[in-house]
């Protein structure tokens, strides 16, 4: 059986089963929800629950009920609400990219950071943290980074054409050379910023491992927006993106375009992985580990995975983060060591009980 | 007549003994010289050296600022990792050493100046896999002698800024500059007590010292860095922290309430620093006062100039006291 039947078989055995998907729908949804209230409830500095519920209520609704220190406020309001939220959008960002990459490419090794998007924001931030932000017109890093993610993409998708055509492979390989060439100058700026004590290389190191820890509401409003628009458009041309899946003779034999469609899909994924990774630093696993266990658990209906995976994307990072910020209190870990180190024997163990098969 | 007579001259002598007495201990001072070859401990190791060390490798800026001002710079052929330090009030020895780099050079580079002596700042950083290790150096016969306050690098939690007064010693002993290294040191401990007797009935200001990182917050914590903001009457506000440094969460950090911020600008400029900070915790004590101090490179690693570092961060913590 080859791959595009199989595809397709995975595809038409999903239609047995509408009940669980939407049982595992709603069942996300409601833990997404618990999640983001123990994420809230839960951190290095000890609050009742009571108390967080009202600060909230206060914030949300301008219900006062009862008194708090403006400290405690700050914490529950400014630092964990909005960085646990962050982590639900960053979460489904790049699960929904992984999965559509992986389709794209066709390529189960594919993750969003695959085209060198990572490695073009990785660059530009850490020159931005190690030079300086004059360095780089005095941009912040998260803007640097979403230009240089963006940059990285444009060349990749240039340098991966050959007689105006692009092709998967052609894609993957522009990208991973893209990649080494970018992280060759990366490394060589956390090196030359290196000094004893942390200096510069601390916040360096945090950015590149992955981090929510610089949240904040007004970072919130774009991600979100971009993750809304392009999960819709995803959405709706999931079966496109089934067709593409199952190979490009299928897609052509539907009346796809192929090419105009896989630019099309590869600028919704770089805007979502752009936009995540500039915020985030790059956060490994989540859209490498995520799409293979959706489809695990739904089959390879992108009308199914594609909300599946945005759900478990969101669950999944914002319980990762919750462990990165307690693990080692008052310290924090990057989030991305945990989602790596958690999200690797979990993947394993999946791929080993599903035969390798996802 | 007689009784003025003899009192005078008894006092002259009693004087003339106390004169003598005080002058043979000065001379004993002054003479008191190292018999080589001499071996030393640092950072859990044993050197010995065979007499004063005439070609010396140092790193970062303490190293050679000890020794010039032990009257040894001409006895430095090579500075490593000077990142930028421009000597300071010694600008103009600091410019004759010969070979200077602005970070580790390669290994044959550093061999080839054929020192017979290292002076390292880092004893865990100043060694990287591309330079020569410690045991590189002590097999072609150089002692390597590390400062005490960062031994064990980050793990350093015991180091307090009197093991640089040991360090000042010892390096006395090794040049045969034991007059000199004591003169520094009295200056050194004279300048701290002014400061102790001055915030000394104050009570400590809780700051935090950071250099960076905008959630979670890069700080130093304890060991040297804490016991220099003690010195300065302030408290670090993670004493119990089993790591000099680390990155903290922001919300600890406002939990805490920090009284003063002392900013060391590795990764921004100050001004941007302090502005994140004020913004990020407007409702801290060290926001609502306008306590953020400038620290300069100087505090770190722990060397003559951290003492007036510690003199700066002092009348910050305590303008009342000065």
């Amino acid at each position: 059986m080859n791959s595009a039947t199989r595809s397709s078989a995975a595809i038409n055995s999903q239609k047995r089963w509408p009940s669980f998907f939407w049982l595992l729908t709603v069942g996300l949804g409601l833990g997404l929800v618990v999640a983001i209230v123990l994420s809230v409830s839960v951190g290095a500095v000890p609050l009742p629950f009571e108390k967080i519920l009202r600060i909230i209520l206060h914030n949300t609704f301008g219900i006062t009920l009862g008194e708090w220190r403006p400290v405690e406020e700050q914490i529950v309001w400014e630092f964990r609400l909005p960085r646990v939220l962050l982590a639900a959008i960053v979460g489904a960002a790049l699960s929904v990219s992984g999965t559509v990459l992986q389709a794209m490419v066709r390529n189960p090794l594919a993750d969003p950071y695959i085209l060198g998007i990572s490695s073009g924001a990785s660059i530009a931030a850490v020159a931005v943290i190690t030079l300086g932000s004059m360095a780089l017109g005095g941009v912040s890093v998260s803007i640097a980074a979403f230009l240089g993610s963006l940059s990285a993409m444009v060349l990749v998708y240039f340098l991966a054409q050959q007689r105006g055509r692009v092709t998967p492979t052609r894609l993957i390989l522009a990208g991973v050379a893209v990649g080494y060439v970018l992280q060759a100058f990366t490394s060589y700026l956390v090196l030359r910023a290196a000094q004893p004590g942390g200096s510069a290389v601390a916040s360096v190191l945090y950015w590149l491992a992955g981090n929510l820890g610089g949240a904040k509401w007004q970072y919130l409003g774009t991600p979100a927006l971009i993750l809304a628009v392009a999960s819709i458009w995803l959405l709706a041309r999931a079966r496109p993106l089934n067709a593409l899946l199952a190979g490009d003779e299928s897609a052509v034999g539907l009346g796809i375009n192929l090419e105009r469609f896989r630019q099309e899909l590869f600028v919704v994924t770089s805007l979502l992985v752009g936009v995540a990774v500039a915020i985030s630093g790059a956060i490994g696993f989540v859209g490498l580990m995520i799409p293979h266990i959706v489809r695990f658990l739904v089959g390879a209906d992108h009308r199914r995975v594609l909300p599946t995976a945005a759900l478990l994307g969101a669950v999944y990072l914002v319980l990762t983060d919750l462990l990165s910020r307690v693990i080692i209190a008052p310290s924090e870990l990057p989030v991305g060591i945990v989602t790596a180190a958690l999200g690797g024997p979990f993947f394993l163990w999946l791929l080993r009980r599903g035969r390798g098969e996802t | 007549m007689f009784d003025y007579r003899v009192s005078s001259i008894l006092f002259v002598i009693f004087l003339s003994f106390f004169a003598i007495l005080a002058l043979a201990q000065d001379t004993s001072e002054s003479e008191q010289r190292t018999s080589y070859p001499v071996t030393i401990e640092t950072c859990g190791r044993s050197i010995t050296v065979d007499a004063p060390p005439q070609r010396v490798y140092t790193t970062y800026w303490n190293g050679f600022d000890t020794l010039a001002r032990l009257g040894l710079a001409e006895s430095v052929i090579g500075n490593a990792f000077h990142n930028d330090y421009d000597g300071g009030d010694l600008a103009e020895q600091y410019a004759q050493i010969p070979n200077q780099y602005q970070r580790y050079p390669a290994a044959e580079a550093a061999l080839v100046l054929q020192p017979n002596f290292v002076l390292a700042s880092y004893d865990s950083f100043d060694f990287p896999e591309e330079t020569l290790s410690i045991e590189d150096w002590t097999e072609d016969g150089v002692a390597v002698y590390s400062m005490s306050t960062e031994c064990g690098g980050g793990d350093a939690t015991q180091a307090r800024f009197d093991m640089f007064f040991d360090d000042v010693r010892n390096i006395g002993i090794i040049f045969d500059v034991q007059t000199e290294s004591g003169a520094l040191i009295t200056e050194m401990r004279e300048r701290l007590a002014v400061i102790q007797t001055a915030t000394g009935d104050a009570d400590a200001v809780s700051a935090v010292i950071t250099y960076g990182g905008e959630g979670p917050l890069n700080v130093f914590t304890n060991g040297v860095y804490g016991n220099i903001l003690e010195l300065a009457g302030g408290q670090t506000i993670f004493p119990d922290e089993e790591q000099t440094f680390g990155g903290y969460s922001l919300e600890v950090i406002a939990a805490l309430e920090p009284e003063a911020y002392l900013i060391i600008p590795w990764s921004d400029t100050f001004e941007n620093l302090r502005s994140f900070l004020y913004t990020t915790f407007p409702s801290a004590p060290a926001t609502v006062n306008d306590r953020a101090l400038l620290l300069p490179d100087g505090v770190t690693p722990a060397g003559y100039r951290t003492v007036a570092a510690i003199e700066q961060v002092a009348q910050m913590l305590h303008p009342e006291a000065f």
